[in-house]
């Protein structure tokens, strides 16, 4: 195992208003090794965003707190930085990639110009060779250098996406936040610019987050895999421990949502009830109203995560020693 | 870009005729002899047959309408019925007078209305934004002339510091421009707060963060010139509306301006005057609106691919990779 760039522990982020207070990340941990994918999946609404603008410092001002927790990057807390200290490592060490293209780059200025910008905060360099990385970077991701005089408008959703990512790894950050990077685009393009985003972090070995609620992307692109739900964690492993093997009820009733292509189905599988609303979180297990495999502890307590195996692990009493049915349980597999 | 100004400068022509039919209607409809006017009361008949052949007013309306016109194409606006001069050369200076006034008023307003308008935005639900809301509202609420009369009393009558009446001194300018821009303050202010904390709301302004870049060059750089374009708008709107619509300064002040010589015009039924002061208002208002478009597309790059060209040119081929 290589150098841990990130350990986020025991992570609680709340949105407070005058009415309610939202409690959007509940306790959650996570670990990634340098050059490695993580991906966050998990349904809207289960925190995975939060979670990114968190670990950006860049949650919405005045609403969003972080509550308690560290998130440990390259060893050094970055909730324990000053803004003048985030604003150095923004950009420059972490980068982010936002969800809709359409709305991420600035109207009215040229795209060459936003690259430039991030170019010129943190290499501390003149404008003209922060416009010539600029140009580099537009080739970089297969545009035409020679367009970095136009305006976002002038291009494609699918382009737009290229350059948010040119804009995120101009600096060559050590670690990459993607937030839904594909969500927005149509599906033939969503293809393009996962292979382009895999091979550029395999050039580059930079690390990288990759939020998503589609699991084909998971599978495809990343090492690591954290299911999110209601805001926690329920689910984290390997790649191939969590979709060969899943542990938790909630991994295993989304897998047997993705719709096959062989079998012929009249319906889709659908996880019966709704996600608990957020800002009235029970004091027990959060998946519990929607759980098959529910017992008696499930309505009363809330399941701490343990491992299941070597570097699986999930939130669930079937895997916890204390639960009675866990010896049966386990004896089934 | 040359197209797009002919273009506009084309839509003249059925404003202007709409404007003048109109005008040209009321003069025939609305009852009294401008012969007799021009002439007085004491004039014979024979005079005011005289002149009523001389102005043309026996003919048919419509033949009169296109003499008008035809005189309107060659820059002539006809005569005033009052002092006999041109419509146009008393107008000229008027108008200047009214523009001069209503650029400063503007200047005013727009550049103390943003400036509060950022204030408050930055600072919303503080006690900063609340003050800013009073004051605005304020200057709002209170009439131009009451603002008018203020001015006088504190700048000129008790601080002797600029002229009370008249334009004869340059100062004399500043008191109306006050007086108009003052209360659009208000507008100004309340444009530039929303439409700043929108545009600070924009996904862009957290991508800009998200590059650490520092607030105040995510206010000034990113922000500022997205949130201007609604408040570019408003400037050009009142613009157009001040430089007719003065009258009521101009009375206080003693400025002889376009507001207060219409308005005149009308009491003494002065229509060449009316009908001439209408059409030069007409024609100045379009090119205001036409230079503020042009302004918006310096503004705003959107705007040049789809007013500008019309959004069908695409004479740049894109690449296929997207």
């Amino acid at each position: 195992m290589g150098e841990r760039i990130l350990d986020v522990k025991d992570l609680v982020i709340h949105y407070e208003t005058d009415e309610e207070v939202v409690e959007a990340v509940n306790k959650i941990n996570l670990t990634l090794e340098r050059g490695e994918i993580l991906g966050l999946v998990g349904e809207t609404g289960a925190g995975k965003t939060t979670t990114a603008l968190g670990i950006m410092r860049l949650l919405p001002d005045k609403v969003g707190h972080v509550i308690q927790g560290h998130i440990l990057f390259e060893g050094e807390d970055l909730l324990g930085k000053s803004e003048r200290e985030m604003r150095s490592i923004r950009g420059k060490k972490i980068s982010m990639i936002f969800q809709d293209p359409m709305t991420a780059l600035n109207p009215v200025k040229t795209v060459g110009d936003q690259i430039a910008e991030v170019v010129e905060l943190h290499n501390h360099c003149s404008k003209a060779e922060a416009l010539k990385r600029a140009q580099e970077m537009l080739a970089m991701v297969g545009i035409v250098p020679e367009r970095y005089r136009e305006y976002p408008h002038q291009f494609s959703g699918g382009m737009k996406q290229r350059i948010v990512i040119a804009i995120a790894l101009a600096c060559e950050p050590d670690l990459l936040i993607a937030d839904e990077p594909t969500t927005a685009l149509d599906v033939t393009i969503q293809a393009q610019i996962l292979d382009m985003m895999r091979k550029l972090q395999r050039e580059n070995g930079t690390s990288m987050i990759l939020i998503t609620h589609d699991l084909g992307v998971v599978a495809e692109m990343c090492d690591h895999c954290a299911v999110m739900y209601a805001g926690e964690i329920v689910e984290f492993g390997r790649t191939e421990q969590v979709f060969d093997n899943p542990k938790h009820p909630y991994t295993q009733a989304l897998y047997q949502s993705i719709p096959s292509l062989d079998k012929d189905v009249h319906r889709l599988h659908v996880i019966p009830g709704m996600v608990c609303d957020p800002s009235n979180l029970p004091e027990h297990c959060s998946f519990c109203d929607r759980c098959t495999k529910k017992n008696e502890n499930c309505a009363k307590h809330d399941p701490w995560i343990v491992d299941v195996e070597k570097g699986h692990y999930a939130k669930c009493f079937q895997y916890t020693p204390e639960w009675e049915g866990s010896a049966a349980a386990a004896g089934e597999e | 870009m040359l197209k797009y100004i002919i273009k506009r400068i084309l839509l003249l022509i059925p404003i202007l005729l709409g404007v003048s039919a109109i005008i040209f209607a009321l003069k025939t409809v609305t009852p009294g002899d401008p012969a007799r006017q021009i002439l007085g009361n004491d004039a014979t008949q024979e005079q005011i047959d005289a002149k009523r052949e001389e102005l043309g007013l026996n003919d048919p309306v419509v033949v009169q309408y296109v003499r008008y016109i035809g005189g309107v194409v060659r820059g002539d606006f006809g005569d005033s019925y009052r002092t006999g001069e041109p419509v146009l050369k008393e107008i000229l200076p008027r108008l200047k007078t009214s523009g001069v006034i209503t650029l400063g008023a503007v200047a005013i307003g727009a550049f103390l209305g943003i400036i509060l308008g950022i204030l408050s935005a930055l600072k919303k639900y503080t006690w900063v934004d609340s003050l800013v809301l009073v004051i605005s509202m304020f200057f709002q609420s209170v009439p131009e002339f009451v603002v008018g009369l203020v001015l006088i009393m504190v700048l000129a009558v008790n601080l002797h510091l600029l002229p009370t009446n008249g334009i004869e001194n340059p100062l004399g300018y500043i008191m109306p421009m006050l007086c108009i821009g003052l209360p659009s303050i208000a507008s100004y202010t309340r444009i530039t707060r929303s439409s700043m904390l929108e545009v600070l709301g924009e996904d862009y302004i957290r991508t800009a963060r998200a590059k650490g870049q520092t607030e105040h060059n995510i206010t000034y750089h990113h922000a500022l010139r997205n949130a201007m374009i609604p408040v570019a708008q408003s400037i050009g709107t009142s613009l157009g509306n001040s430089i007719g619509g003065g009258m009521v300064v101009e009375t206080v002040f003693g400025v002889p301006g376009v507001g207060k010589y219409i308005v005149d015009s009308i009491t003494q039924r002065n229509y060449p005057s009316i009908l001439g002061g209408a059409l030069i208002i007409a024609i100045v208002l379009v090119v205001i609106n036409l230079l503020v478009d042009i302004a918006f597309v310096l503004i705003d790059p959107r705007l040049k691919t789809t007013i500008i060209s019309g959004g069908a040119s695409r004479k740049k081929s894109k690449p296929a990779a997207a």
